[in-house]
């Protein structure tokens, strides 16, 4: 970013500094859809709080469920005062951007490209993006390691990316799905091979020298959190809360109200239904977007965005920026206008909703939950069509007298 | 709980016997002390602005255009509150006025509370507003004794008047205030007359203390959300099938067929035989449209933050002009500077695709917030965007935007009006002022370029 539109970046950088330290802030920190239970920045310093004033393991209780990555990162390197923390988020923003606008370039194999400021535009004012980095939300930086994920597999550099991907699935156990993915993309190539399927070029069995990096530096992390956090106890409180969903404060995914309605003998078997559910989506998406891993890691998100147990805002965020990096799929999506829609009633009635059941008390969970619903309706609906739109581009143009159907 | 009672009655004139019976009451009760901490009594200045102040000193919100000293001795939450506004010597009925600021309803749990008490211990029969009830007055000659217009017509001057009420977001008495503290508060009046209740029976009207949506018809019965609800959903709903059908209509062009090719075996192609024309595909661009939609705004702003001066007199009617043709002769240099190749389609298509699909979107989405609002922009809104279009005969297209423009601005004739609506909004922070301004005032200038556009 250096070279290409360097003034027009600093400037959105400059705008999100700005608002990032309006008191905009106080507003949104303890907002439920912007941080959930296991991102949420007040939730955190009260982790840290207990550690480092009073000795205390903060996974005894129910309410700190960071990564011990995150507490011993805040507790030792990171002053937890007003301004650093506005700062850095604001920064993870700036990176992401950086590392999306990177992607864009591997994947049209440019050094500069006119849609460069688009794309980080894009992402900088996209306010399921920005939102939750005012807020604070620990989602951020996870947003922040997804794209550099994908960022060090598209230049090839399989290290960076497994690191990247290890500290991931520390922070957010659901981004496990991502690995295979991940692995293709590390073996093959970002091109866009959308419109000319082909077998996947490599072995697999190169695949397992990968695996086991990725399993070294993921087991050299567990160690490092078993360390920092002098025990076992952070396993069930961070990463046991994603399957067994023990806080059902409200967020705006597709699991809390279901678990709160639910009779609690149903419980295991549902759990059980729902993590499998979302992790059936890998193997059949990466087989059939086999010439185009970078595709399927895409899909993958939007599906971690809609179904993942704990979301925020800036998953759906994720997969709706990443649309930009896939100009050849535009013509061929099916109903964008009413994904839009969708997504703007879906803006509108999340805060407004939340405020009629927490706020003026006049309505209750039934309403917060039906908008978290059209919620994942508009996130759905992105994601079929971009599904179709990516195997459809496959077929190509339309002649006369003929039609594209589905069986 | 609150008992209060405003200085000024609803009436106009000072609300004389109200205060006087907040304060024997409060005597009365000193005398038991299990009451003395429960039950806080306020005689407040004027008719809403005194109650606000006491108010927001109890509460201490953030920002506040009024000097409001704080308050000394203050006790814990406050769950009820009852108005009184009494101004006559007697009275025959209770009226009750329920309407919050921004179309905020108080419990209805408490009218019904109050309906039945005050019917059963006091005796005193109560009425929605200050409307008497036909029933009551059989003798009454309303159209040729046919008593299911007369019954229509009281209900619907009920539902007319809470409309108008909740549509402005005003508050019908003092009682509108408490509501956004999550308070359920209510207005008794007392209905002046000659009789035959006086002080006594309000005395004995004792309260003791869901649903916050309703509509009430009479004092007994109410209309709940299923039956009114739809009606501004479903113009939300039509202003969004008008919308993505113009998007629909956007995305296509006919074109003249050159170099069809030869029918091939076919040999009674119909379409080939009456016309040589065929629909391709052309671009929709929603950048240009947005950069006026965002225009107009604008606009809809600056108009916003002039009225809210206090120098503003006299020049709306100069700014209404001068802005409006600004937006007009920006969208036309607009639409004849697209010179590409590609068939694109019209701004105009574009613009009132995303014109009608916010106002839906708005519409629907203000209906579960206040209702009376939502469905008085789904009336103005509604007919004047669906019918935005643009025509080839410049007479026409003056005489539309003429009424376009009428529509946009021509309530700021209504001066008083207006002073007052920027005084609800700065003092109590009522919504209605910004809200014509940043919303319905750019919709409608936006469905306005639209008409202008030349075909």
């Amino acid at each position: 970013m250096v070279h290409a539109h360097a003034h027009e970046f600093a400037f959105a950088v400059v705008i999100r500094v700005l608002l990032a330290f309006s008191p905009l802030e106080s507003f949104l920190q303890d907002d439920n859809q912007l941080s959930s239970s296991l991102t949420s920045y007040s939730r955190l310093l009260e982790g840290v709080y207990l550690f480092r004033q009073h000795g205390i393991d903060p996974y005894t209780g129910g309410t700190f469920r960071h990564s011990p990555l995150l507490l011993s990162l805040f507790s030792t390197v990171i002053p937890a005062t007003r301004i650093p923390p506005k700062l850095l988020w604001t920064f993870f923003d700036a990176v992401s951007a950086w590392a999306l606008v990177n992607i864009w370039r591997s994947r049209s194999n440019t050094r500069k490209h006119e849609r460069d400021l688009r794309i980080a535009a894009i992402y900088l004012i996209n306010p399921y993006i920005f939102l939750p980095c005012l807020a604070l939300s620990t989602s951020t930086i996870e947003t922040t390691l997804q794209l550099l994920v994908l960022l060090f597999a598209s230049w090839g550099q399989s290290s960076p990316s497994l690191l990247a991907l290890a500290l991931l699935v520390h922070l957010s156990l659901p981004a496990i799905l991502l690995l295979l993915p991940v692995l293709l993309l590390l073996l093959s190539d970002p091109l866009s091979h959308l419109a000319s399927p082909r077998p996947f070029p490599q072995r697999l069995g190169k695949c397992i020298l990968l695996f086991v990096e990725f399993a070294i530096f993921f087991v050299a992390l567990l160690f490092a959190s078993t360390l920092a956090a002098g025990g076992w106890s952070w396993m069930r409180n961070t990463w046991g809360a994603g399957i067994l969903l023990p806080d059902l404060t409200p967020n705006p995914g597709l699991w809390w109200y279901f678990f709160t309605e639910i009779f609690d003998h149903f419980r295991p078997f549902f759990l059980a239904v729902f993590s499998l559910h979302l992790s059936v989506y890998v193997v059949p998406l990466c087989i059939k977007f086999q010439h185009d891993p970078l595709y399927a890691g895409f899909l993958l998100l939007g599906i971690l965005g809609t179904f993942k147990p704990y979301p925020t805002l800036s998953d759906p965020g994720l997969f709706l920026s990443l649309i930009s990096l896939f100009p050849e799929t535009y013509r061929y999506l099916r109903y964008p206008m009413v994904t839009t829609l969708l997504h703007l009633h879906a803006l509108l009635l999340l805060p407004l909703f939340h405020h009629l059941w927490i706020g003026t008390g006049t309505g209750n969970a039934n309403f917060f939950y039906a908008s978290t619903l059209v919620f994942g309706l508009a996130n759905g609906g992105a994601l079929l069509d971009c599904t179709w739109a990516g195997l459809r581009v496959a077929i190509g143009e339309e002649k006369d007298g003929w039609v594209v159907t589905q069986e | 709980m609150v008992i209060s009672a405003s200085w000024k009655s609803l009436t106009g004139g000072p609300n004389l016997r109200g205060v006087s019976t907040v304060l024997s009451l409060a005597a009365f009760l000193k005398q038991y002390s299990h009451w003395s901490k429960d039950i806080i009594f306020v005689i407040s200045d004027n008719y809403l602005d005194g109650m606000h102040a006491w108010l927001s000193a109890y509460h201490n919100p953030l920002d506040f255009n009024q000097d409001v000293e704080p308050l000394s001795i203050s006790s814990g939450v406050i769950w009820t509150a009852l108005n009184i506004d009494y101004p006559g010597h007697s009275f025959s009925h209770l009226g009750i006025f329920r309407e919050g600021l921004n179309g905020r309803l108080p419990n209805q749990d408490l009218i019904n509370s109050f309906g039945v008490i005050s019917q059963h211990t006091g005796g005193v029969p109560i009425l929605l507003y200050d409307h008497y009830e036909p029933s009551e007055f059989p003798g009454r000659e309303g159209i040729r004794k046919f008593y299911p217009v007369i019954e229509y017509g009281y209900r619907a001057r009920n539902i007319l008047r809470h409309f108008a009420f909740q549509a402005r977001g005003q508050a019908s008495g003092p009682h509108g205030l408490f509501h956004q503290y999550r308070i359920d508060a209510i207005t008794l009046f007392a209905v002046p007359s000659n009789g035959p209740h006086g002080f006594h029976a309000l005395g004995r009207c004792r309260l003791h203390a869901s649903f916050f949506f309703y509509i009430m018809a009479t004092p007994s019965s109410f209309l709940k959300i299923g039956s009114y609800l739809p009606s501004a959903v479903l113009v939300a709903a039509a202003l969004m099938f008008g919308g993505l059908g113009e998007w629909v209509n956007a995305g296509w062009v006919e074109v003249e067929d050159e170099g069809s090719p030869p029918d091939k075996g076919n040999a009674v192609d119909i379409t080939s035989l009456t016309s040589k024309k065929k629909w391709v595909r052309q671009r929709r661009d929603p950048l240009d449209a947005l950069v006026v939609v965002v225009a107009s705004h604008l606009i809809g702003l600056t108009l916003f933050v002039i009225i809210s001066k206090t120098w503003f007199d006299g020049f709306i009617i100069p700014f209404a002009c001068g802005t409006t043709l600004v937006l007009t002769s920006f969208t036309l240099g607009k639409s004849s500077g697209s010179a590409s190749t590609e068939p694109t389609a019209p701004l105009y298509l574009i613009l009132k695709v995303i014109n009608m699909c916010l106002a839906s979107t708005l519409i629907s989405v203000t209906s579960v917030l206040n209702f009376s609002l939502a469905a008085l922009l789904a009336i103005t809104l509604g007919v004047p965007l669906s019918l935005a279009s643009p025509s080839r005969s410049l007479p026409v297209r003056v005489t539309k935007y003429v009424i376009y423009a009428t529509l946009a601005f021509g309530w700021l004739v209504l001066d008083e009006e207006v002073k007052q609506a920027v005084w609800e909004w700065q003092v109590l922070g009522v919504w209605f002022t910004p809200l014509v301004c940043l919303i319905y005032v750019p919709f409608i200038l936006q469905a306005g370029v639209v008409s202008c556009t030349t075909l």
